[in-house]
């Protein structure tokens, strides 16, 4: 019978890879008879799932957090100037209809 | 000649629209200002030149992430590239910490709580804002390895050979404790705090 440690490692390992026979049904029967580990697997469920909404860049996913880094002023001149002296004489040449 | 803004494949534009999200996506992964910078720098110039085959992409930011993701990769696998045990500082969780959590019979010492039904609790935005601040929290490496686990999706090979962690195993291991902090500090910071 494994304890609430081996129980709590095998449950992360869970998302992972797959367990051997042996494992599952240790973890199964863990489970069974404990609760708390059975709430465990649901957390990690449950980040998993959150994590997944999260820093994906997607257009209306920004706002998810107030923190969320943002180029400063300065590193935005200085990307644009970068970006123009690579388009630079490029712009000129290109005809875009 | 200069009628270029509204042009959809127009490099300044993609700064201006997506910049700052293309920059959050690369400090969430590198935790470096400069970078991330860079790597936003180096993602547009790879867009400039390959401008065509974003033609009759309906989503700029999609294409662009696409290519961010790659150049992280790279970034990434460069910096791992020698192997090497994780230090303890560097770990999510210590064994001393992990060992804590457990009585002398291996049992829960604080039992984890029930916050419902997963697909009801990813529901929550807010929720997702908290699980954010608390994957900062993380020792850079773990938060790295956590985000490209959870978040892109990377499978234990591909890590393998980008994070430059020794074995399966240690990456696993790396993992649990990562999970098993954020639980905590999601217990901690949103599911009732100390008991």
């Amino acid at each position: 019978m494994i304890d609430c440690r081996e129980a709590s490692e095998l449950t992360s390992r869970e998302l992972d890879r797959r367990l051997g026979r042996r494992q599952r049904v240790a973890l199964w029967l863990h489970r069974l008879l404990c609760p708390a580990c059975r709430f465990y697997r649901r957390q990690l469920d449950s980040i998993r799932r959150v994590s997944s909404r999260l820093g994906t860049a997607a257009p209306g996913a920004d706002e998810a957090a107030g923190s969320t880094p943002r180029l400063d002023a300065a590193a935005r001149e200085r990307l644009r100037a970068r970006l123009r002296a690579a388009t630079g004489d490029k712009g000129a040449t290109e005809d875009e209809r | 000649m200069m009628d270029a803004p509204t042009r959809a494949g127009d490099p300044e534009q993609w700064l201006d629209l997506h910049g700052d999200a293309l920059y959050a996506f690369a400090m969430l992964r590198v935790r470096n200002q400069a970078v991330a910078e860079d790597l936003v720098q180096e993602t547009l110039l790879a867009a400039l030149g390959a401008a065509h085959d974003f033609a009759g992409r309906a989503n700029a930011r999609t294409w662009l992430v696409g290519i961010l993701k790659h150049k992280i990769i790279d970034h990434l696998r460069k910096a791992g590239r020698e192997t090497r045990e994780y230090t303890e500082e560097e770990m999510p969780l210590s064994d001393a910490q992990w060992s804590e959590k457990f009585d002398h019979t291996g049992h829960w010492i604080e039992p984890p709580r029930d916050w419902g039904d997963p697909a009801a609790v990813a529901e929550n935005r807010a929720l997702g804002a908290a699980l954010e601040a608390c994957i900062e929290r993380l020792p850079e490496k773990a938060r790295t390895l956590f985000v490209l686990r959870e978040i892109d999706g990377l499978g234990t090979d591909e890590l393998l050979a980008t994070l430059g962690i020794s074995s399966a195993n240690n990456l696993w291991v790396m993992l649990s404790r990562a999970r098993e902090r954020l639980r905590t500090c999601l217990e901690q910071t949103w599911f009732g705090g100390v008991r």
